[in-house]
Parts: C-alpha cells; sequence; structure tokens
C-alpha cells in the first residue's frame, strides 16, 4: 500500500516513516504542512495518509486528508476524550494511540483503506469513564430498562420507542455490561441500587 | 385378593388428578419452547414470568384445543405473569397456603403439548416471607421436591382438598419454588384492575448511605443502612412533595427503609393515587412529607 506521511515536526515525520516502513508499507512522500498534502493527494488519489502528535498538530492534516477523501491513519501521542470520537469518527479514518504494535497499524490501515472507521480503545482518558464498569448507563439504556422494569417485552419496548428490536436488544446488552449483570430482572435491580432508575 | 383400602386410595388420587388437569393449561411461545400454566379463571391465566418474558404473543394449549393468549403483564420479581385467553375452563379454586407444612403430599399438574403432566410431590419446607433476588416480595417461601421437568414449569401444586396453593417454578440448582397462591392472588386482582401492571411511583433515585452513630442516636433509629436521594425526577411524586437532594428516606407508610429494594417493596404495596407519610432525615433532623403515589408516565 502506498503512503503519504504528514507532520509539520521533523520528530514526528521520521517517527511515521519509520513506523510506516516497518509495517512494510510503502512510503510514496513526505509533507511538512497541510498544502503540500493537498497537493501529494492531487497527484496520487490512491494514496494513504499517516500523520500523528497530538490532536492539535495533526487536525489540519486530517481535514485535508478527509476533504481529498483519502483513507487515513493518525497516531496520536495524547489522550481523547468523548467529544474528539464524535468528531473523528468516520470512513476512512483510523485513529491508533503511539506507539502502535505494527499488526495494529498495518490492520487499522487497511481497514480505512477499505472506508472502515477504527478506534484505538487504549485512546480513553483516565478521566474518561466510558468502557469501565462504572461508567453512567446511557438516557437510552435508562429508559429501555425502565420499560423493562414494567415487564414490557422487547418488540413492545422497541415499538415504544420507534425503533427495532435488535436495537433494544443492544442497549440491554451494554446495560448488562456496565451493571455486571445476566438476565433483565437483575439489570433493573442493579440500575436501581446505583441510583441509575428511579423508584 | 384386593386391598379395598388401596384401590379406594389409587380412585381417590386418581380423581385428584383429573380434576386438577382441569386447572392447568400447556404454552407454546414457539420454536419448541412449550411450559404449562394455571386457569385462574375462565378468562385468567397465570404463568411463570422467567419463561414468558419476552415473548409478544403464546398460544395455549387446553383440553379442548389450542387458543391464542394476549400477555397483560410480566412481573419478573415474583416470577408470575398474567395472560387474558377464553379457555372456556371454569378455573381453579385457591387455598391459602398457610394450611401448607413441611412433608405435606401436593400434586403438581402441568399439560404438554397433548396432553397433562401429573407428578406428585413433597413440601419440602414452608417458611415465612421472602424476597426474591430480582426484587420481589413473596408472602411465604414454599419448596417442594426438587428437579421440576421444564415442561410443567409455571403449572399448580393442588393439596389434596384439590385447591390450588402454589405455582410450581424452578428454583437455583434444581430446587422447585412454589409461588404462594396469596402472591399470585394479590397480582392478579392489581392487574385485573388496571389492565397492566401498576407500578407505583415516587420519582427519586437513591444510593446507599451509612448513618453515623451520633446520627442514629440523635434520630433513634436502629440500623445503620439508609438510602439518600441523589436525584428527584421532574413533576414526579417526589417532586411535588418537595424533596430534596440529599434528604434521607427513614420510612415509607410506616415502613423502615434501609435499602433501595425495601422502598420498592414498600411501594409496590401501596394502591395507586393514595396519599401516604414518608418520614425523611434533612440536615439532620426529622421531617414528615406527604407524597401522592402514582405510576410513571411514559418515559
Amino acid at each position: 500500500m502506498e503512503m503519504i506521511v504528514a507532520a509539520s515536526s521533523a520528530a514526528i515525520r521520521r517517527a511515521l516513516v519509520e513506523l510506516t516502513e516497518r509495517a512494510n508499507f510503502d512510503v510514496r512522500a513526505v509533507a511538512d504542512d497541510p498544502a503540500t498534502l493537498a497537493n501529494l493527494l492531487e497527484r496520487d488519489r490512491d494514496a494513504a495518509v499517516v500523520t500523528g502528535g497530538t490532536l492539535t498538530l495533526a487536525r489540519p492534516f486530517l481535514s485535508g486528508a478527509r476533504s481529498a477523501n483519502a483513507a487515513t491513519v493518525a497516531v496520536l501521542s495524547d489522550r481523547t476524550d468523548s467529544d474528539d470520537r464524535v468528531n473523528l469518527s468516520y470512513g476512512g479514518l483510523a485513529v491508533l494511540r503511539a506507539v502502535p504494535p505494527i499488526e495494529r497499524f498495518q490492520a487499522a490501515t487497511i481497514a480505512t483503506h477499505t472506508g472502515l472507521s477504527v478506534w484505538d480503545p487504549n485512546l480513553k482518558s483516565p478521566e474518561d469513564p466510558a468502557g469501565s464498569n462504572e461508567s453512567p448507563l446511557s438516557p437510552r439504556e435508562r429508559t429501555i430498562l425502565e420499560l423493562t422494569g414494567g415487564g414490557q417485552s422487547t418488540k413492545a419496548i422497541a415499538r415504544r420507542l420507534g425503533i427495532s428490536p435488535n436495537t433494544v436488544k443492544f442497549h440491554l446488552q451494554a446495560a448488562f455490561e456496565k451493571l455486571g449483570v445476566t438476565t433483565r430482572a437483575e439489570a433493573v435491580m442493579a440500575a436501581i441500587r446505583r441510583g441509575e432508575l428511579a423508584v | 385378593m384386593v386391598n379395598s383400602a388401596l384401590t379406594e386410595w389409587a380412585a381417590a388420587r386418581r380423581a385428584l388428578a383429573e380434576c386438577s388437569a382441569l386447572g392447568v393449561v400447556g404454552i407454546d411461545r414457539g420454536r419448541g419452547v412449550r411450559f404449562s400454566g394455571i386457569v385462574w379463571d375462565s378468562e385468567t391465566l397465570v404463568t411463570a414470568a422467567e419463561r414468558l418474558h419476552g415473548a409478544d404473543a403464546v398460544t395455549v394449549q387446553t383440553v379442548h384445543g389450542a387458543v391464542p393468549a394476549e400477555i397483560l403483564a410480566c412481573d419478573l420479581s415474583v416470577d408470575v405473569a398474567i395472560l387474558r385467553a377464553k379457555t372456556g375452563a371454569p378455573g381453579i379454586s385457591a387455598s391459602k397456603p398457610d394450611s401448607l407444612a413441611s412433608g405435606d403430599d401436593v400434586l403438581i399438574a402441568g399439560r404438554g403439548e397433548s396432553a397433562t403432566s401429573i407428578v406428585w410431590s413433597h413440601v419440602e419446607q414452608v417458611g415465612p416471607a421472602w424476597r426474591s433476588r430480582t426484587g420481589g416480595e413473596l408472602d411465604r417461601l414454599i419448596r417442594l421436591s426438587p428437579g421440576l421437568h421444564p415442561a410443567i414449569e409455571g403449572g399448580g401444586a393442588f393439596d389434596l382438598e384439590g385447591r390450588l396453593c402454589a405455582m410450581a417454578v424452578r428454583g437455583p440448582r434444581h430446587q422447585t419454588l412454589g409461588i404462594p397462591s396469596e402472591t399470585i392472588e394479590r397480582l392478579v386482582s392489581s392487574v385485573l384492575q388496571h389492565g397492566h401492571l401498576p407500578q407505583p411511583y415516587l420519582g427519586v433515585r437513591l444510593q446507599p448511605v451509612r448513618l453515623d452513630d451520633a446520627l442514629r442516636q440523635k434520630l433513634a433509629r436502629n440500623g445503620s443502612d439508609a438510602v439518600i436521594v441523589v436525584g428527584v425526577e421532574p413533576e414526579s411524586p417526589a417532586a411535588s412533595a418537595n424533596l430534596l437532594l440529599g434528604d434521607i428516606i427513614a420510612s415509607i407508610a410506616g415502613r423502615p427503609i434501609e435499602n433501595a429494594l425495601d422502598l420498592k417493596i414498600a411501594l409496590s404495596r401501596i394502591p395507586l393515587g393514595s396519599s401516604i407519610g414518608v418520614q425523611i432525615y434533612r440536615a439532620g433532623a426529622r421531617l414528615d412529607a406527604t407524597v401522592s403515589v402514582r405510576e410513571r408516565t411514559d418515559p
């Protein structure tokens, strides 16, 4: 696969070139500012972009790559919050935490090439509770547990909320994991005990 | 030589089995999943909520054939589900299981696809009211002979007079539990009155809190476990009664509250629309409030 390494800092560029070559990808060009990157992408439409450093440093390159519709891998050195995650979740972008293992970098790069969005779970910041066992239920999960507590079936809940039964099951499963339970009745009780559901 | 005592005994047992068979149905929720249910009255059935939960509609197998059933309520906390179906059967008569004692013979009746299933069982243990892990209060502990067949789960346990004393359900570790008829009765009358399972609602989110000795003495409270209000839902009964964040709920309708489950169970015994007294501790002082309990409005 052909790659363009893009970063304003020389040290980051060197690290990214090394990473890309170790992954057996072909480094076609190096860009030190977003304008150069745009020119390179103009000429080489199939190339993928590798950028990195802090999110602030990477951002101009990310938006340039996105407007050129190029597959992109961002190797970030800082942690991110949930807003970043929302902004950076689009097809063709992989966001990895520095320094990624080679296999992870390879897999992510190939995934972006097929238009997938990749998010490294190691990017969570310590104060961001998402994914931890103590994470709060989402409003949707809470609503579904409230309806479940009333003894409604999956289909009835789906109808009520105007979503598919599979989506209801998905939210329930997510709530089970957060609450550390396996059945609906236990989930309702656990959510009440944790102060997440009102009685 | 004919032993007439034995023959009579066998005939009496058979008569009891035939009579009990009329009080139960088979329940088919599709994909080969079958269990049993009890004909509470000519239009109402009860069965095991754990088995029924998640189903939208089921078919009921009666002595006369299959009829569709509508699910009215599914209370997982006490494992009782209530269905509406026109079975044409007369319905059972329930006994208060306070006449039940350890060692008594009971007959558990259920129904498969085409035939009745009957097993004779014993009452292993009868105990006082208890709480299920899922937050329900059962009026009595009834433990029957272990190893209930899944096909007759949800079926009725009948005493020697042919009266229903419990619904037989499977508990953990192959135990067979009896859901007492008075618990079923309480739920059925409430569901038939409202058309669904009423959920009395206060509108508070709670977390456990430990009262220190000084505060306990000041408030003359025995235990140190309590719950503190960490959320009051807008326009809820709790909000109307001006409950505040940080209030400790000491008792409700005279029942002491030590944890969220206590509150849930206390509420479940309060008729909707009634006003009840709530004792709270606020800023170290006791305070009385009145709340009017109603159902949760749609989220």
